[in-house]
């Protein structure tokens, strides 16, 4: 009875004392998982100290409690666990119980004893190659400026960059910088009506002759140029200049800086756009004409004999503009006057120009990065039934009942980064994937900042259980190899 | 269900194809239980099936110029490749013919399923993706996927048929025996292989593109936890003679794990920005 009610003193003071060692571990994991934890450890110590580590399913114990920690951490991101002292302890109790097993089993020179001693060597190597690791690994970082020279690296914990400053023996330059993109071509996105919201069924790939969805792609057009902007609260996005765009909180509007007085207005029965007249900077009208203005005339005069317009000076009297129409019929040339309203009939839709801006607020809350400017010429010529339609990259859709298409640009994506890297007097290059031995340290190209193309970050390491490592995870899938051959010959 | 309708149309004929051909090849495969007829029809609609998605996978790999495992979609469809591939050989080399209509409906499920995660948009490889280990270490852990999924198969079906029996060659299944004890063993060991070759050549990539190792990303974690699953399995299997329904439970336990290293450890919180998050 006494001895009975002792060993349940004996548990409470265990699980007591190892929940305050938690406690000490974990200080901030709620309680209820440190109970848990408690009860799981209290349980593996009662195994391990009655079960023998030479027991044969101690390993097997082991294994599953180092399983379900991994698993807990992962659940809970509690990443601090692997580092911990107890987790570590753990992890050696496992080599223990696997060399005593290797110790226990009396060598044999057959397929059986070396598929079993491979693969269980082969752990212990790995293992081993983690603890001299563990104690003498270095590695930081270096947040590199294009040809500023420096010794100071940023310490690294496992994946994280810390604040703390390692010095470098070698001074590190960086020489060049570059990030290389994929080729992305505007792609078409196919929406699906439901009730009110429209859901994104795919975005194809645009081949000419292709039919999707009942579109059949024709082609670009060259009567587009656009300008990449960034605006907004950093959001990216493609807009043709010249343009317009009135939303709810406003106007947006691009331009070159190239503009002739006033605004040009198109509008038919259903819709009213507003734009611009920037030289040479096309206006669409309906699906498939444009309208480019050519020239500005304050005061328009034409010479009927030499067959040319012309402006009698510059005062504002008569303002027009010279406009290029383009339509799938050709092309002609035609002008707008402010004095005259809807001077011009374009199939369904009536040009204008106007020269009062007044209570029209033009503003333009974008900011626009030079070196990502990029003039495009898109402009995808659509066909259905018989008609046809041209649609802008991000711009309005086109309804058709059930769907709704849209033509879409596709944010780079990175494919390559890479650094010319100076250490000493060698000059070398490191990309992803493809790192630099340098007098036992490490180069790897680790990241890069997209707004800065100057710099480049690389992050150096000197393992030295490195080639431990690779000798324990080749012998281990020899091991693997060796299991299934010895099976395979016991079956057959 | 209606965007799964038009997201499966706009996959092509030859994936729609594909489904039907799983379709009909396991409802073959389940009529031909009792009974010789069909084998042969169930067989062809398979296989049929099995050639589509070679079609398809090899038609996006020459469109791209990229190997189609990257994202969920790819990596789903190349696991329906994979797994048609083993059943096959299995089916011919252990005489498993039972099992082919379970692997069908799963293909078919996989398949309708992968819709949900469809690419919308062209996903290509990142920079850390780019390298000559790509495609062994992805190649390596579906092959193991697949047999442990074969295994999986085999240790549910134990608990309905857990007597070991020799059937006899002629036997209306056709199958000789029925042991599927021994049967989820074998898959499991050669799972087991493939999953320690990628397991070991991951390692080795990861140190070449991060640096490390070992990161303890969680997708790392998980697959170093269905490691361990298995090794659990072989380990008690020999040293403490586990068979049958104990087996069976951890070989069941070991797939469920494989789902949440797969699939579900993309959803956890520590996911996000780990690694292994390419998407």
């Amino acid at each position: 009875m006494f001895v009975r009610n002792l060993k349940r003193v004996q548990f409470i003071a265990g699980f007591v004392l190892i929940d305050l060692i938690l406690d000490f571990l974990l200080k901030n994991t709620p309680h209820t998982y440190k109970i848990i934890a408690g009860i799981v450890l209290l349980t593996i110590t009662f195994f391990i100290v009655k079960k023998i580590l030479s027991e044969y399913q101690t390993a097997g114990i082991i294994l599953a409690v180092l399983a379900s920690i991994v698993a807990y951490s992962t659940f809970l991101h509690k990443t601090n666990i692997y580092f911990t002292f107890w987790f570590n302890v753990l992890f050696g109790l496992l080599l223990v119980s696997i060399l005593a097993c290797i110790f226990a089993l009396k060598p044999k020179f057959n397929l059986r004893y070396m598929s079993f001693l491979t693969l269980h060597l082969s752990i212990l190597i790995v293992a081993t190659g983690f603890l001299v690791n563990a104690l003498g690994m270095k590695k930081c970082y270096f947040p590199l400026e294009k040809g500023k020279p420096t010794n100071d690296c940023l310490a690294m914990k496992n994946t994280e960059v810390t604040e703390k400053k390692v010095n470098f023996p070698f001074a590190v330059t960086l020489q060049d910088f570059k990030v290389l993109y994929y080729e992305q071509r505007p792609v078409l996105g196919v929406f699906l009506k439901s009730g009110r919201e429209y859901s994104l069924i795919k975005t194809f790939p645009l081949e000419i002759g292709k039919e999707i969805f009942g579109l059949k792609f024709k082609g670009f057009s060259d009567a587009a140029i656009e300008l990449r902007v960034l605006w907004g609260e950093g959001r990216e996005g493609v807009f043709p200049i010249g343009r317009i765009i009135i939303g709810q909180r406003g106007a947006w509007a691009f331009s070159t800086g190239d503009e002739f007085p006033g605004l040009i207005s198109v509008a038919n029965e259903r819709e009213r756009k507003l734009y611009l007249p920037i030289k040479r900077q096309p206006i669409f009208v309906g699906k498939v004409s444009v309208a480019i203005p050519e020239d500005f005339y304050p005061n328009f005069k034409y010479d009927i004999k030499e067959k040319r317009a012309f402006s009698d000076g510059n005062e504002m009297k008569n303002p027009a503009v010279k406009l290029r129409i383009i339509t799938p019929r050709g092309e002609k040339e035609t002008f707008i006057f402010a004095t005259v309203r809807r001077a011009l009939k374009l199939g369904n839709y009536v040009i204008s120009y106007i020269m009062d801006t007044k209570g029209l607020s033009l503003i333009a809350p974008y900011k626009v990065f030079p070196k990502k400017t990029k003039l495009e010429i898109l402009r995808g010529i659509f066909k259905e039934d018989g008609e046809e339609f041209a649609l802008l990259p991000n711009d309005e859709p086109y309804f058709n009942g059930r769907f709704a298409y849209r033509l879409l640009t596709i944010p780079p994506q990175e494919k390559e980064y890479k650094s010319v890297l100076k250490v000493n007097s060698r000059i070398f290059r490191v990309r992803v994937n493809h790192p630099y031995k340098y007098k036992g340290y490490m180069f790897y190209q680790s990241n890069y900042n997209p707004a800065n193309p100057d710099f480049s970050g690389i992050m150096v390491v000197k393992e030295p259980g490195e080639l431990l490592l690779y000798i324990g995870f080749v012998l281990m899938s020899i091991g693997a190899l060796l299991t299934v051959a010895y099976r395979r010959k016991v079956w057959s | 269900m209606e965007l799964i309708y038009y997201r499966l149309l706009s996959e092509g004929y030859i994936y729609i194809i594909a489904i039907f051909s799983f379709l009909l090849g396991g409802l073959f495969y389940i009529s031909s239980i009792g009974r010789k007829k069909f084998k042969f029809q169930a067989n062809i609609l398979f296989l049929l099936g099995f050639a589509l998605i070679t079609v398809y996978i090899l038609k996006a790999w020459l469109s791209t110029g990229q190997p189609p495992f990257k994202t969920m979609f790819q990596s789903l469809v190349f696991l329906v490749w994979n797994i048609s591939l083993i059943y096959f050989v299995l089916e011919k080399t252990e005489n498993l013919y039972f099992l082919g209509g379970f692997v069908s409906f799963f293909n078919l499920f996989v398949l309708v399923f992968s819709m949900v995660f469809t690419d919308l948009v062209k996903i290509n490889l990142p920079p850390s993706l780019r390298s000559a280990w790509f495609i062994p270490h992805v190649v390596l852990y579906f092959a193991g996927y697949s047999f442990l999924f074969i295994g999986f198969l085999m240790s549910v079906l134990y608990f309905p048929f857990p007597k070991r029996r020799y059937l006899g060659e002629a036997h209306w299944s056709g199958q000789m025996w029925k042991d599927y004890d021994i049967f989820s063993y074998r898959a499991i060991l050669y799972g087991f292989m493939f999953l320690t070759l990628g397991l070991s050549l991951g390692a080795i990539w990861a140190k070449g593109a991060w640096g490390a190792f070992w990161s303890w990303d969680p997708k790392e974690n998980w697959a170093l936890i269905t490691w361990f699953v298995y090794l659990i399995y072989l380990h008690m299997r020999y040293v403490k003679g586990w068979k049958g329904k104990k087996s069976a439970i951890l070989s069941i336990i070991g797939f469920a794990v494989i789902i949440m290293t797969y699939v579900g450890v993309n959803y956890l919180p520590s996911a996000e920005g780990a690694l292994h998050a390419y998407q």
